[in-house]
């Protein structure tokens, strides 16, 4: 075999390859969207049709209509997501220009315990989370749960903006002091118009981990109007009774689709932020 | 002056310091670093459901909860499904990953669109993600049962695959490298591109094949990338609850219970807190025995 | 950069404070009762009912219903107690008692003797924990055997009565086609799914053979008895020959026969709204049966009610009273057992129960109760494992009954 037809074959593989790996990741989101537009009865079928044969939007409709709870569920999400998102923010920021630019003994002492906090799970924090948080009379509030998700963000999150602070050089912050600035100053009008990117990255980076979040809600929240995507999901319509599996797709793409947008539109200062964290940490 | 000068700073720096650490200090010790403690503690002690309710107090009761533990004939099938699930994934995760990354560095058409589109399973929430699995698994209705037994041409027609002992935890495998593998190949991607050309150029000009410059320049190139990488991927797999939980909880008799499954068990369904938190605390133990195993391994790669 | 950050503060601030602020309107008083049903779509309209029904006849009251899904209602219910946050009322399943019993008070001395009255005696005996009743029972729910008439028929089957009128039957009914979706039929259906309610179910399978897993008086493990062995050889057999599939859950099982591809199955009385959840048709063909009976038994099956538990911590025994007096009523409750959710009375004037379950008339004289011990929990999830190891793992009775036992005593369940 000449090397021009080796090349062919390994280019045809490359692609063949690259076809598969992202049908594994695709086309599980397609059974779903498509399972959401069947029928309970065609949901049923055995073996599976690979395109409604009965078109039908009714699982939406239902959603809209009858099982609306579901919305609150989405707005509290969302709630609690923000608040987590724009707190980890300001508070990452701050810690992760103070790691990154202020030279103290106790700095790797602080890497450490961040680092550290990093591995441990949820499950084990449970019960003692709810005893200090009933304490302050914060269960089955919104600013408890936030606090509570919130906490698990922020090590990775500090660790992440204090690479970025690394990645800019001191030398415009420097020229600001001599000017006679104040340190808050120049950490908020010239130090974070320098790491928009990365912040931004940050910001959406703990809302989708936000989002994601199961665990926490599961436990410090027990009102039906507080709670949150997952729970709800969860609660609501893995129940004890029956099944309804097209509503519980239909539910998931609505679940997913305000996630994918974000990533969408936001993707580029995403991709940078994760990968410099990675990269340089 | 001079001194002076910097004297304040210093001290007006450290002050500053402690000031923009605060807060996210407090936080951490208060919801994270001060729970363990307590569950530690509390894996000393009698703690369960029902002190909670009657308002007695835990007594400390020594090892006793471990002890307990390992007469279980359950606990160390449990450690070695947990390290299996955890090897078997991250090396699945790692080894696709790298080769997606692979393809996608080489001159694809539309690598750039792939590489946004391929995200998206990481976006799906967990919980999400166990469903659209739950779904797919499905014992009589699911789409894997009916591939299989497309691809087996009629062999296995009845594959439940979270229905069965041997292949359930495969299954939760599955699903979590469909959410895992998009993040592990876009930082891969990112350390195969920050590789300087000139080296494989010179590489390839000598001679050396594709297996070569990828063996021997490229990957130890991407070593703290890589490094990155294989952690995060280990203790994310290590601290997985809501996957398994959602998909099986725990079953079929007992076949996919990880100590993550086990610790919330022991704490939240047979309600005994202090097993629990024993449980969890072996888990701790053992997850920064492997994390730092891990880091020596590396640094002896380097090394070398 | 300033302004983000006072407009997220101002966020933060309203949302604490829209959060805090109280959700009982002004001067009522708050009733609060733990009720996972509110969730179950089937049940959501009733109890909202309850709930505008209740306030509008006691506008005093303020009903508030705590809400988590099924299987996390006990802990739910124990950890906000541990918070000294009590409910005042709490609808659940009987098998919870013995767990949460610390979290409520004896019915004695929260309802009056009237209303306790109106109860069956014997089935409130099955509600006694630690020497006193912790519950009112709102419906009799025992396992029985819900049928496809059509299928039956078609294979040319009448329902069995025992263990081998049904090996014979399932013979025949391996060989049909679901007429809705036209997948082959599963004879069978008992499940063995990882959760508390189908280790109740299969308690209720031993029963059937005369088998006994709980000593009634000691509440210790008894499980040395013919019946509780035979009934495993007799679920091992079942699965071997292909005549039912294991580790499935109840939901799972309705699901099927809604399909009309199981044929019959084991399921408590009330499931059959699941049924006609997913098929609304579903009544046309289902019909129900007594437990089969095995060996030397007579088809017992276990007493299963869903029942409310009360509590006098927050001060409020009138309004719970007056809650339960109006949920039990004749005309409340009545309607739940007739058009919700099937099952029988377990007042002492008998009410009427729905059509479905004439088939299965005389099951709710047939029962026996399960212990209540506190780690019931614990053995219903063993007893889960035992009937997979015998079916899907393939193990032997003998083999299987000792990894029971070995666990069992692990879990010091019934000690």
């Amino acid at each position: 075999m000449n090397t021009k037809s080796a090349a062919r074959w390994a280019k045809a593989g490359k692609y063949l390859l690259l076809f598969l790996i992202l049908l594994f990741l695709l086309f599980p989101l397609y059974w779903m969207l498509i399972t959401s537009f069947k029928t309970n009865l065609e949901s049923y079928m055995y073996p599976p049709t690979f395109w409604p044969k009965d078109f039908t939007t009714q699982s939406y409709i239902s959603l809209f209509t009858e099982n609306n709870q579901f919305f609150v569920y989405y707005k509290n999400n969302f709630i609690v997501s923000a608040l987590v998102a724009a707190i980890t923010l300001i508070i990452s920021f701050m810690a992760g220009y103070a790691l990154s630019r202020l030279h103290v003994k106790f700095n790797p002492v602080l890497v450490a315990l961040l680092t550290a906090s990093q591995m441990f799970p949820v499950v084990s924090r449970l019960i003692s989370l709810y005893s200090i948080l009933r304490t302050v009379k914060l269960i089955n509030t919104v600013p408890g749960l936030v606090l509570a998700v919130t906490a698990s963000q922020i090590p990775f999150c500090t660790m992440l903006m204090s690479s970025f602070f690394d990645g800019i050089p001191v030398s415009i912050e420097d020229a600001a002091n001599v000017d006679g600035a104040g340190r808050f100053r120049t950490m908020f009008s010239i130090a974070f118009p320098l790491v928009k990117g990365g912040a931004l990255a940050v910001g959406i980076y703990s809302f989708l981990m936000a989002w994601d979040d199961f665990l926490h809600a599961a436990i410090l929240i027990q009102s039906d109007e507080l709670r949150t995507l997952s729970v709800g999901i969860s609660a609501r319509y893995l129940g004890e009774l029956s099944y309804d599996w097209s509503l519980v797709n239909t539910i998931s793409i609505i679940g997913i689709l305000p996630m994918l947008l974000l990533f969408f539109f936001f993707q580029k200062y995403m991709v940078k932020g994760l990968v410099a964290g990675a990269v340089k940490g | 002056m001079e001194r002076q000068l910097r004297f304040n700073k210093k001290t007006g720096d450290r002050l500053f310091w402690l000031l923009l650490i605060l807060p996210a200090l407090i936080i951490i010790t208060t919801f994270i670093l001060i729970p363990i403690a307590d569950s530690v503690r509390m894996s000393f002690t009698e703690y369960k459901m029902k002190n909670i309710l009657r308002g007695t107090p835990a007594t400390w009761n020594h090892f006793e909860n471990y002890a307990k533990l390992l007469r279980n004939k359950q606990f160390l099938p449990t450690i070695g499904r947990t390290f299996g699930f955890v090897v078997g994934v991250v090396l699945a995760q790692f080894l696709l990953g790298m080769i997606f990354a692979l393809i996608l560095n080489s001159n694809v058409r539309g690598a750039r669109l792939i590489r946004s589109v391929m995200m998206m399973p990481w976006v799906v929430p967990t919980v999400i993600s166990a469903l659209i699995w739950l779904w797919i698994f499905q014992s009589q209705y699911g789409l894997f049962k009916y591939l299989v037994s497309v691809f087996s041409l009629g062999a296995v027609n009845d594959f439940g695959i979270l229905n069965d002992t041997s292949w359930a935890l495969v299954g939760i495998g599955i699903a979590a490298l469909w959410k895992q593998i998009p993040l592990t190949t876009l930082l891969l991607l990112a350390g195969l591109q920050n590789v300087p050309d000139d080296m494989i150029e010179a590489a390839t000009i000598d001679g050396a094949g594709y297996f070569t410059r990828l063996f021997k320049i490229v990957m130890p190139y991407m070593r703290s990338v890589i490094q990155v990488v294989l952690t995060m991927a280990i203790i994310e797999n290590f601290k997985q609850f809501p996957l398994i939980w959602t998909m099986t909880g725990g079953g079929p008799s007992n076949s996919t219970t990880t100590l993550a499954i086990m610790s919330y068990r022991e704490a939240f369904v047979s309600q005994n807190l202090g097993s629990g938190a024993a449980v969890t605390t072996i888990w701790m133990l053992l997850m920064i025995v492997v994390v730092w195993v891990f880091r020596k391994l590396m640094k002896r790669q380097e090394i070398d | 950069m300033k302004k983000l950050l006072s407009l997220v503060l101002a966020l933060c601030l309203i949302l604490s404070l829209a959060s805090v602020s109280a959700l009982a309107e002004g001067g009522k008083t708050v009733l609060k009762v733990s009720n996972y049903a509110v969730l179950e779509s089937n049940y959501t309209k009733f109890w909202e009912d309850v709930e505008t029904g209740f306030e509008a006849a006691y506008p005093e009251y303020d009903l508030v219903y705590v809400t988590s899904e099924y299987s996390q209602t006990p802990n739910t219910v124990i950890t906000a107690a541990g918070a000294e946050d009590y409910c005042d009322a709490m609808f659940g399943e009987l098998s919870w008692v013995s767990t949460l019993a610390y979290a409520f008070e004896p019915v004695n001395d929260v309802l009056t003797p009237e209303l306790i009255g109106e109860f069956d005696a014997t089935i409130l005996d099955s509600c006694v924990f630690d020497g006193e009743c912790y519950a009112i029972p709102y419906y009799v729910s025992p396992f029985i055997l819900y049928y496809n008439k059509d299928l039956l028929a078609e294979a040319g089957v009448q329902v069995p009565t025992n263990y081998s009128e049904l090996a014979a039957a399932c013979e025949k009914l391996a060989q049909l086609k679901s007429p809705i979706t036209g997948n082959a039929v599963v004879p069978f259906g008992q499940t063995t799914a990882s959760v508390a309610i189908s280790g109740t179910s299969l308690t209720a399978f031993i029963y059937n053979f005369g088998g006994d897993v709980l000593d009634l008086e000691t509440g210790k493990m008894s499980i040395d008895n013919e019946g509780f062995t035979e009934a495993l050889t007799c679920l091992k057999s079942l699965y071997d020959a292909g005549y039912m599939t294991a580790n499935q859950k109840l939901k799972e099982l309705r699901q099927s026969f809604a399909n009309g591809e199981l044929a019959m199955y084991y399921d408590q009385s009330w499931g059959f709204s699941g049924v006609s959840g997913i098929n609304p048709d579903a009544a046309a063909f289902t019909a129900s049966a007594p437990a089969l009976s095995g060996g030397n038994g007579s088809g017992q099956s276990v007493l299963n009610a869903g029942v409310f538990m009360v509590s006098n911590k927050n001060g409020n025994a009138e309004g719970v009273n007056k809650f339960i007096e109006y949920v039990t009523s004749d005309e409340v409750n009545g309607h739940y057992i007739l058009d919700i959710a099937a099952g029988w009375s377990a007042k002492t004037a008998p009410m009427e129960v729905q059509a479905v379950l004439e088939g299965a008339t005389g099951s709710q004289g047939n029962l026996k109760a399960v212990p209540m011990i506190e780690t019931l929990n614990d053995l219903n999830l063993e007893l889960d494992t035992l009937a997979q190891n015998v079916t899907l793992n393939g193990m032997s009775v003998e083999d299987a009954i000792q990894a029971f036992k070995d666990s069992a005593a692990y879990q010091e369940i019934g000690e």
